[in-house]
């Protein structure tokens, strides 16, 4: 039986946080870790060892692009997914320069979240 | 739209309350226009005549195109022709549904909705954007904004409120939409947009309509009040990124801050220099002010 796909969400809207867990937990086969801002992220980052980061761009202190700096500063090979509301090709196109491997536009739609998770399983 | 603003009307004229309204627009949802209604409104027949058919129907079992035929009101080409209307029109189903509610009679509908037509206080070109439905056009025409992206956020704001919140939202219009004072007794959810000029983006309503607009959004239950206040916030932060998005498709770039909550002030002296707006926006799930400044 394959392990849990560990997934590390960054968000400071306890709502996101919430509906992210709760799509999570009913599709079964993730374990999920919290965290507010991008310093906590990059601690928890450090521990736990993810294999996902889902991460929010707008974020108060350390933004989404600078902790997205730093995840990679820790592990070039972290696989990060960018949620955000504010997709700006300003935004994206520097997300991608520093390494995201993909997208997902707030408010999530949960099939395609979940798809996008999907291919972490059993690797 | 054209009925949305003929409630506007009908609010302005304080023939309706707004707990009248909201009662209304959920009525709305279930209302079959009558075909005495559509015969005042294309001129085939009176709101007296209505009130006479409909007392008439109380005593006969006929239908009403049936006696207003009998009566010589109408002829038979015409019913048909209101009949083939009626599955059409939806233009009137807000004056349907305050006659239903009893807030207004026939009589009173057919004098109002001429006098709304004709002349409800509105410009040529303010009555030619509420019969068009263009949002942007309605808000460029009602309200004096010191900030040209002001029109488009109030436009975006109504479209993700309907996306979002509710399919019924509609803008009080006002003489005057300065902002007037702090809302007391309310919780603010507000953000900061950066370019060369700050804006202050705020959304402000009481505790009950902040909770049951939280659910809404959240599509769950939100009884944690923490969790409702993440849930109006990420509603503004939503909004706000579509409108960053779409500002910096005109090359205009701005900056949000994280969004936050403030009760029953509003946060600082707004850290702004410029003219301060209050619009209140009503929806069928309790009123939201949209508070801009730059």
């Amino acid at each position: 039986m394959s392990e849990d796909v560990k997934i590390l969400v960054c968000d400071d809207s306890m709502l996101i946080r919430t509906q992210v867990q709760n799509v999570l937990t009913g599709a079964g086969g993730y374990e999920i870790f919290h965290t507010t801002n991008g310093e906590e992220a990059v601690k928890t980052y450090q521990k736990e060892k993810p294999d996902v980061v889902l991460l929010d761009l707008v974020m108060p202190e350390v933004g989404g692009l600078e902790c997205l700096k730093q995840l990679k500063e820790v592990d070039k090979e972290a696989r990060v997914i960018i949620m955000t509301s504010s997709g700006t090709k300003e935004n994206l196109q520097e997300a991608l320069k520093l390494g995201a491997i993909d997208f997902i536009q707030k408010p999530m739609d949960e099939d395609k979240l979940l798809s996008m998770l999907e291919k972490f399983k059993g690797r | 739209m054209f009925d949305k603003f003929f409630g506007i009307y009908l609010l302005n004229k304080k023939l309706i309350s707004n707990e009248d309204m909201q009662k209304i627009l959920h009525h709305m949802k279930s209302t079959h226009i009558k075909i005495g209604t559509l015969a005042i409104k294309e001129g085939l027949m009176t709101g007296t005549q209505v009130e006479e058919i409909n007392l008439l129907q109380r005593s006969k079992d006929k239908k009403f195109g049936e006696l207003a035929i009998e009566k010589g009101l109408i002829n038979q080409n015409q019913l048909e022709s209101l009949l083939q209307k009626q599955s059409e029109e939806s233009n009137l189903q807000l004056g349907q549904a305050a006659v239903d509610l009893g807030y207004l009679t026939y009589k009173q509908l057919d004098h109002e909705l001429k006098n709304f037509q004709n002349d409800a206080g509105f410009s040529n070109a303010q009555l030619e954007a509420l019969k068009t439905g263009d949002q942007e056009q309605i808000v460029r025409q009602f309200i004096d904004f010191d900030n040209p992206v002001f029109y488009e956020y109030v436009s975006l704001l109504l479209r993700n409120i309907i996306r979002f919140l509710d399919q019924h939202p509609w803008i009080e219009i006002e003489e005057s939409f300065q902002f007037q004072k702090d809302p007391a007794e309310e919780v603010t959810a507000y953000q900061y947009l950066d370019n060369e000029q700050k804006i202050f983006t705020g959304i402000a309503m009481d505790e009950k309509t902040f909770k049951t607009l939280a659910a809404q959004f959240a599509k769950m239950p939100v009884e944690d009040d923490r969790l409702a206040e993440a849930s109006i916030t990420e509603f503004l932060n939503l909004h706000n990124g579509i409108f960053t998005v779409n500002m910096s498709n005109q090359d205009k770039k701005f900056e949000m801050s994280p969004p936050d909550i403030s009760r029953n002030k509003l946060p600082g002296d707004m850290e702004v220099t410029g003219g301060k707006y209050q619009i209140d926006i009503n929806t069928s799930l309790g009123k939201i002010k949209l508070i801009l400044a730059s």
